[in-house]
């Protein structure tokens, strides 16, 4: 049995036996350093070679033909998998292969001494794909933790630098308190209930009915809610957007979402669901904070990156909202919701990571830097605006059929104020993408001297282009992301 | 397929524009108008092929978009929208035309969204969905955003773009609402649907207040005209013959399409709301257009007048008012763009648009002042020309609903002639200003003005070329609304 159940790991052993892999030929690779081999050549070289065993586990994945409602409980009901599942992996792993395309092109400039990031990175990967197919606390909390862990090693990136230092720092004590907090919850879970499982919990949960249940409940949101950066727990996220290397930013504001939402999600929606009085007001709080805050704190921003934080948290906020509804079309709402924003802010890390000064190959820091991109590459500068329209939710973009979809479940929960108050606030962001394109497109700016630019590769340019297109594609052919975000809800539904 | 056939054509040939390099500015131009007279020329067929006596959707459509949440779209032309297909592909040609040499900067790209424009507002009118409606309503706002930025004349330009962008957002935002509330009433957004769909009572008026909003500041009605003057003021020519021409019919064209067939009850019950709106907004923008300096300011508000009165047409739930205003929305169309395209042949010339500098402009530009001197004339609805026919239908229908407001409503015909009497007065005649160039407008120019000049007569002693098509559809709308 316990070989039976391997198989349904196999992508994930096989990124683990590879990621090992490369640590040596790594480690070899810098030993050669010393004897006169560059050590910028071994860190392109991996990136470019880490593409191979991402792309090899995709198609293990897409290898596993679950029918619909087939689902298997591996490893003892450790682990958990079904056609979802299978499909969110997919989801992550493509979004890391993008991730990994942007690496490949940064360490020329940047981290090029430090390839065991991108080994790190894989590791985190393995272990949000294990967070999305676990199904007991135990699992959940050890794969949190290895990729915490390995997010704080990640975020001091540049030793060299005060501000890595420093988002460092105030990553991993806050993290480690959220992760003490999670790990209180999970405790007292265990304490009142004596249950580690999934499963076990649904069944029982109508049993539990003393106040120790719901502390825990309270204590996991807090945790779980500080790993996605939704407010009041977001005190982290600009700091640390700002501070560590960009291509980290990137990673921080794509890759984690996508597992602990699921993992929420799967919490929230089977497992304390009995408790949906209890839990639906504090994330509704939650949601309507994150708007608040995400919104109102990027109206003054100067910083890319610090903009790009605040208008993380807002976009935390609307998922969280769906959340709240818990209901089957807010959770298909929030996958269609999660894809359009992946799409949307690879599209901008993309432009941000690989438009490089020619002279010394520094990036854009400020919002005003970027009048010289639309003087010197207009269909780059064209491409950021469109994403950030659809980031403010203006059709024919596809980030409005997001918000369309997502307002539409919470209308049909009636929860009409709710939604008037997140178009209220979707309103004021809106102004601040708004400022950013009027700053790109019609300011003068003529102390920021045109400037010339590194041309971009031809790799990284199709991603920035496919990830324009399918970002103005979905009006026009909204089909298949419409039917993957559906019928994956169900399957997360009847599974 | 007819329909199907004329979107995609434009499509394709705005693919193809993107193909010419930006360098090539004689190609651009030339391409851009062709494209616009070819689809100009497919819009007559339209209307060539039109049946005026069926009240169904021609030339109808439906795409499938979503099939899971029963949205598609469905496209079609009736009565109500046929005309404002052709008024889109009128004005486009000559909006290229005088933007041809006035246009220094990034000519490609402002040709480009003059075409995207153009295709956004046929895919607008022509969407009998209203899901698509609201989409390509608010899409508009993306190419009107970057016209205005990008080519608006001065640095108040962003404030403009800012106001018209946040306006209309707004507004829209309400609408979504209210789109949510009917798909969830009819569990469709097909207008076919929804035009035998009853709502109750009281969720008609809580919807019409949704859908009031943002058609009122596209219109615009009074408290949310303040951006229209702005982005007029601060857009390029054929930006602002754009916005005069099209996009604020987009507001009356929803009340028309949406508001008044789906909610009849509170059509009615908001009545006495919008006749004082109106007349509040006549009485008070008329005087304000009065106290202008900029040229384009006084065109701008004096089609704020000019789209109030025809909202108390729209509402007076008579034939003749009905069709007056719509008659007058097309009228004002020609019209206010023709005003707007003189205003930017001066502007080309002497690079100012204040009142001030300007005088005896009859002695320098005789043919300018000719052609300036009908546009006046139709502004003030004097007797021949388009305008005349519509307010006299206006002031028909309201005349048997309501005296006082028709009284009040007169007061524009006076006010209205005043202001545009005096605006021509200060600018044909008295001593020639600071002026030092002494041409007349040229061939090109020319032939802009000439066919707007032919349209606004032409339609002043021949109305039923619009009439006999809209007829069926507004005695539909007036007497059977559902």
């Amino acid at each position: 049995m316990f070989i039976k159940d391997l198989v349904f790991i196999l992508p994930e052993i096989f990124l683990i036996y590879s990621l090992i892999l490369f640590l040596m030929f790594g480690l070899f690779g810098t030993r050669l350093y010393t004897s006169g081999f560059q050590t910028l050549k071994i860190s392109v070289l991996l990136a470019r070679l880490n593409v191979l065993p991402i792309v090899l586990s995709i198609l293990l994945l897409v290898n596993y033909n679950f029918n619909s409602l087939d689902y298997l409980n591996l490893l003892n009901y450790q682990l958990f998998v079904s056609d979802f599942y299978i499909s969110v992996k997919i989801l992550l792993l493509l979004i890391f292969l993008l991730v990994n395309i942007f690496f490949v092109e940064y360490y020329k400039y940047e981290l090029s001494s430090f390839f065991e990031y991108l080994v790190l990175l894989t590791l985190a990967v393995v272990s949000m794909l294990f967070i999305i197919s676990s199904s007991s606390l135990m699992v959940v909390y050890i794969c949190i933790e290895i990729q915490s862990l390995i997010f704080y090693i990640l975020a001091t990136g540049k030793p060299f630098s005060n501000f890595s230092t420093e988002a460092g720092l105030k990553y991993f004590v806050l993290g480690a308190f959220a992760s003490g907090l999670l790990m209180f919850g999970f405790s007292l879970l265990y304490g009142f209930t004596g249950i580690v499982n999934f499963d076990d919990f649904t069944l029982f949960s109508s049993d539990f009915e003393s106040p120790g249940v719901l502390l825990a409940i309270l204590f996991i949101i807090a945790g779980l809610f500080f790993k996605i950066g939704c407010a009041p727990f977001h005190m982290w996220l600009p700091d640390v957007y700002e501070g560590v290397p960009t291509i980290i930013t990137a990673v921080f504001s794509v890759l984690p979402k996508m597992p602990v939402l699921v993992l929420i999600a799967k919490l929230f929606f089977n497992v304390f669901f009995f408790y949906k009085d209890f839990w639906f007001g504090i994330f509704l709080v939650c949601s309507f904070l994150s708007l608040v805050f995400g919104s109102l704190g990027a109206l003054s921003q100067l910083k890319f990156k610090r903009l790009l934080a605040y208008s993380a948290i807002t976009h935390v906020g609307y998922l969280v909202l769906t959340l709240s509804v818990a209901t089957f079309d807010s959770f298909y709402a929030l996958l269609l919701y999660l894809l359009v924003y992946f799409v949307v802010t690879l599209n901008i890390f993309g432009i941000l990571l690989n438009v490089r000064k020619f002279s010394n190959g520094e990036k854009m820091k400020t919002l005003v830097n970027f009048i010289s991109l639309v003087r010197s590459n207009f269909l780059l500068a064209l491409s950021m605006a469109l994403s950030f329209f659809s980031l403010a939710g203006i059709p024919p973009l596809s980030g409005f059929f997001a918000k369309f979809f997502l307002f539409l479940s919470v209308v049909k929960a009636d929860l009409y104020f709710v939604v008037f108050i997140a178009f209220l606030f979707s309103l004021v962001s809106a102004v601040y993408y708004v400022r950013f394109i009027k700053i790109m497109f019609f300011d003068s700016g003529f102390e920021y001297k045109w400037s010339l630019f590194k041309p971009l590769t031809k790799v990284q340019s199709y991603v920035i282009y496919f990830t324009c297109m399918l970002n103005l594609i979905f009006c026009v052919y909204p089909k298949p992301f419409v039917l993957f975000a559906y019928y994956s809800s169900l399957n997360f539904y009847l599974v | 397929m007819v329909m199907s056939f004329f979107l995609t054509f434009i499509l394709i040939s705005i693919g193809g524009f993107l193909c010419i390099p930006s360098y090539n500015l004689r190609l651009l131009r030339v391409y851009a108008l062709a494209v616009s007279f070819v689809v100009f020329w497919l819009s007559l067929v339209l209307l060539l092929k039109f049946d005026s006596n069926t009240l169904n959707f021609q030339y109808y459509e439906t795409f499938n978009w979503l099939d899971l949440f029963n949205l598609s779209w469905s496209v079609g032309v009736d009565g109500l929208s046929i005309f404002f297909i052709i008024l889109t592909t009128v004005l486009i040609p000559f909006t290229i035309l005088s933007s041809w040499y006035s246009i220094k900067y990034r000519l490609k790209e402002f040709l480009f969204l003059l075409l995207l424009v153009e295709f956004l507002l046929i895919a607008f009118f022509s969407s009998l969905d209203l899901v698509f409606f609201y989409v390509f309503f608010e899409s508009l706002l993306i190419p009107l955003f970057f016209m205005i930025g990008v080519w608006g004349s001065r640095q108040r330009k962003i404030h403009a773009v800012y106001q018209f962008f946040f306006y209309t957002l707004t507004g829209s935002l309400v609408l979504l609402v209210g789109l949510f509330v009917i798909y969830f009433t009819c569990g469709s957004t097909d207008i076919e649907v929804l035009y035998h769909t009853y709502f109750s009572e009281s969720k008609q008026i809580l919807l019409w207040l949704a859908f009031f909003l943002p058609f009122a500041v596209k219109v615009p009605m009074v408290p949310f005209h303040l951006w229209l003057p702005e982005a007029h003021v601060e857009a390029p020519t054929a930006g602002s013959v754009l916005l005069a021409g099209v996009l604020l019919k987009l507001g009356t064209y929803g009340f028309l399409r949406f508001s008044l067939p789906l909610f009849p009850f509170a059509s009615s019950y908001f009545v006495p709301l919008i006749y004082t709106m109106t007349i509040i907004a006549l009485v008070y923008t008329s005087a304000t257009t009065l106290r202008q300096i900029d040229l384009k300011k006084i065109i701008a508000y004096s089609s704020v007048a000019h789209m109030n009165f025809l909202l108390l047409g729209l509402f007076s739930s008579t034939i003749e008012g009905v069709e007056g205003s719509l008659f007058l929305m097309l009228s004002h169309g020609l019209v206010s763009s023709g005003l707007f395209l003189l205003i930017g042949i001066l502007y080309d010339r002497y690079k100012s648009r204040l009142l001030f500098y300007y005088g005896g402009l009859v002695q320098l530009m005789p043919i300018w002042t000719i052609f300036f001197f009908v546009f006046i004339l139709a502004n003030l609805s004097f007797p021949g020309t388009s305008n005349f026919i519509g307010e006299l239908l206006v002031l028909m229908g309201l005349v048997q609903r309501n005296t006082l407001a028709t009284l009040l409503a007169a007061l524009t015909l006076i006010l209205g002639a005043a202001y545009s009497i005096w605006c021509f007065n200060r600018m044909s005649f008295g001593h020639v200003g600071s002026m030092n160039y002494f041409g007349d407008m040229t061939r090109r120019e020319f032939f802009v003005m000439f066919p707007l000049f032919v349209l606004v007569v032409l339609l002043g002693f021949f109305p039923n070329l619009v009439f006999s098509n809209i007829h069926i559809n507004c005695y539909d709308l007036v007497f059977f609304g559902v």
